[in-house]
């Protein structure tokens, strides 16, 4: 397993109120599996992400990734984990605005201690992975928006993760760069990449092999897509 | 994440706002040169203390009288003191010296100037200084035949003369009393002395016999000893004073100072006076490290998301704290080195004009890139910790 989530609760206290925005969540995903998390705002699904990614702590219950477990490790060990075991694809690309694409594609493996040969190699391969191997030296605002979360799932692949996770990683973009990145996602995916996708167009849902519904911080629904939809079959 | 990964990444965002850095680097720039200009122009001025005394010899001693005692006829050096002293197996040479001044008629521009007449022996050439050009300085036979001759700086040779070498001509002096006609019989280089010769006096030395004869007494103003042994300085001087104590059958007039004492006081003040100085140009260092938090607080506000990103890929708490810290010492240090050359070339101009040879030293270097690294730290350390402590989730959706 992959993700292994045991009771996980989260609660925000604002003053005195407390907000109870995961509740009781029980699920796990397996390896090589393409996940879809959809919910309306409000939802828990961000949360979710939040916690699953290790950028923030659960209030109770138990997580484990990799077989790790990861609730209870200090902010430098979240750190690790996340250079190591987690690669994000953010709705708003998330990319360093002063650095090229080859810089940006680096710098995970810099945190990770890679050596400069061999991070050059690593991010050459991944870039290429994404079909920008003529685009290195670009920076991101001389890239398209479908470019930049192209680079932003090549710098998510470089320390090779365990997972990938995708907060509504087509969010930003229009219908042809969508595809385009759901591409990607479907290919990583059939190579054996384990994918978890925050996303709220069913659509975009449909690509996945698997779709959990959250509702109030509780999973409203889990089940597998039936006729899961590829990308160059239908258009 | 490494050193060298982290300097590369500071350097680029030490660039990618060259104003800005520059202006935060302002008050380093200006905190580092001032220091450096004062201790380079304050070591050069040292330097050329210590090497007018070497020149002078360092094993002398100055025997003289306590200004702020009540003095009796008797407690005056006489001449029978210098041959007493001569006697003494430790001491080389024994110079007396006797001082007064004289008016002097300048050929060339028709008016008098008045000169310091110091009387000597042939033994002053030994215990001092004195460079003679031409001609030669006073014999001994000079002293024993109370002859009027006189050896003068090149300067006043050529405002009396118009040349600098008037050895045969006449002088008239003009003491209190009575005049005196002086043959010139050498020359000795006027000494540079840089700032300090303008309004000097000029000198003439005659041989102290002579100059007794014109004088209302007879006594010496001050000996001046040299030493076989320059290590024994200290006791000899001390053993002399007691020596002409016993012989004047008094106690605590005399004082003796060797050039060794005297170059320490010259030091000594000049330390205070640059201690002083570096301690109100330090004041600005301080204030340029609080410029250098300002920005660097600004700074950490701005990429507020940049560092939610790091820590989303990975960057723990101490990389994060590390890369600002390592940007808040590249600004320092690069001012720090700016600081530098700015403070020699001022130091070089500031020598030129007061005429002393700035003295620059690698440590002073070292020192300087040190203290600017630690500026770079302790101002560095709020911001960067600043920095480090910010949750991730709230910098990633910082706008």
């Amino acid at each position: 397993m992959i993700i292994k989530a045991q009771n996980i609760t989260k609660i925000y206290k604002n003053g005195d109120i407390e907000v109870k925005a995961l509740d009781n969540i029980n699920f796990c995903v397996a390896e090589k599996e393409f996940v879809a998390i959809m919910g309306t705002s409000g939802s828990g699904k961000s949360t979710l992400m939040n916690i699953l990614g290790c950028l923030d702590v659960l209030t109770s219950g138990n997580y484990f990734l990799d077989g790790q477990d990861v609730s209870k490790l200090k902010s430098n060990q979240l750190a690790l984990i996340r250079n190591k075991k987690i690669g994000f694809v953010f709705q708003s690309f998330n990319l360093l605005p002063k650095m090229t694409a080859f810089q940006n594609v680096e710098l995970p493996m810099i945190y990770a201690n890679v050596e400069a040969a061999q991070r050059k190699k690593i991010a050459m391969d991944a870039l290429t992975k994404v079909g920008l191997e003529k685009r290195i030296d670009h920076k991101p605002n001389e890239m398209s928006g479908g470019q930049r979360q192209r680079v932003a799932i090549a710098r998510a692949l470089v320390n090779s993760p365990a997972i990938i996770f995708a907060d509504e990683p087509t969010g930003n973009l229009d219908s042809r760069s969508s595809e385009e990145i759901i591409k990607i996602f479907q290919d990583l995916n059939a190579e054996g990449k384990t994918i978890v996708m925050v996303t709220h167009e069913s659509d975009i849902a449909q690509h996945t092999k698997r779709i959990i519904v959250f509702k109030d911080g509780r999973i409203m629904s889990d089940a597998p897509v039936e006729n899961q939809l590829m990308v160059g079959e239908n258009s | 994440m490494n050193l060298t990964e982290s300097i590369k990444s500071a350097i680029m965002n030490v660039l990618a706002n060259k104003m800005r850095s520059l202006l935060t680097m302002l008050g380093i720039i200006i905190g580092i040169s001032s220091v450096i200009m004062i201790t380079s122009v304050g070591n050069g001025f040292k330097k050329s203390v210590s090497d007018t005394f070497s020149q002078m010899g360092v094993e002398g001693i100055k025997l003289d009288i306590k200004d702020d005692k009540e003095i009796k006829d008797s407690d005056y050096f006489t001449d029978s003191d210098i041959s007493f002293l001569k006697q003494i197996p430790d001491v080389k040479y024994v110079a007396p010296c006797v001082m007064n001044t004289c008016n002097v008629n300048l050929r060339t521009l028709g008016n008098t100037k008045m000169c310091v007449v110091l009387g000597s022996n042939d033994e002053l050439k030994y215990a001092s200084s004195i460079k003679v050009t031409s001609g030669r300085f006073l014999l001994s036979k000079d002293v024993t035949n109370h002859s009027s001759v006189a050896v003068i700086d090149s300067l006043l040779s050529r405002k009396i003369f118009g040349r600098e070498n008037s050895v045969g001509e006449k002088i008239k002096a003009k003491f209190k009393n009575t005049n005196l006609d002086l043959t010139v019989v050498g020359i000795f280089e006027s000494e540079d002395v840089g700032i300090a010769s303008f309004g000097m006096p000029s000198y003439i030395y005659v041989p102290y016999t002579t100059l007794l004869d014109v004088s209302s007494s007879q006594n010496l103003d001050m000996i001046r000893i040299t030493a076989y042994d320059k290590n024994k300085l200290d006791s000899l001087a001390t053993q002399l004073v007691r020596l002409l104590e016993i012989r004047h059958n008094t106690s605590d007039k005399y004082y003796a100072q060797n050039s060794v004492q005297t170059m320490d006081t010259i030091n000594n003040t000049l330390n205070m006076i640059t201690t002083f100085i570096v301690f109100v140009a330090a004041i600005s260092l301080l204030v340029g490290g609080i410029g250098v938090m300002n920005i660097m607080l600004v700074t950490v506000t701005e990429r507020t998301r940049e560092i939610g990103i790091r820590k989303s890929l990975g960057a723990t708490d101490n990389n994060i704290k590390f890369q600002f810290l390592v940007e808040a010492v590249i600004i320092t240090v690069i001012g720090g080195i700016i600081g530098i050359i700015v403070g020699y070339g001022g130091g070089i101009v500031i020598g030129n004009i007061v005429n002393i040879m700035p003295s620059f030293s690698i440590n002073s270097v070292i020192i300087t890139v040190l203290i600017s690294s630690a500026i770079g730290i302790i101002f560095g350390v709020y911001p960067a910790g600043k920095a480090a402590k910010l949750d991730p989730i709230e910098a990633l959706r910082y706008e």
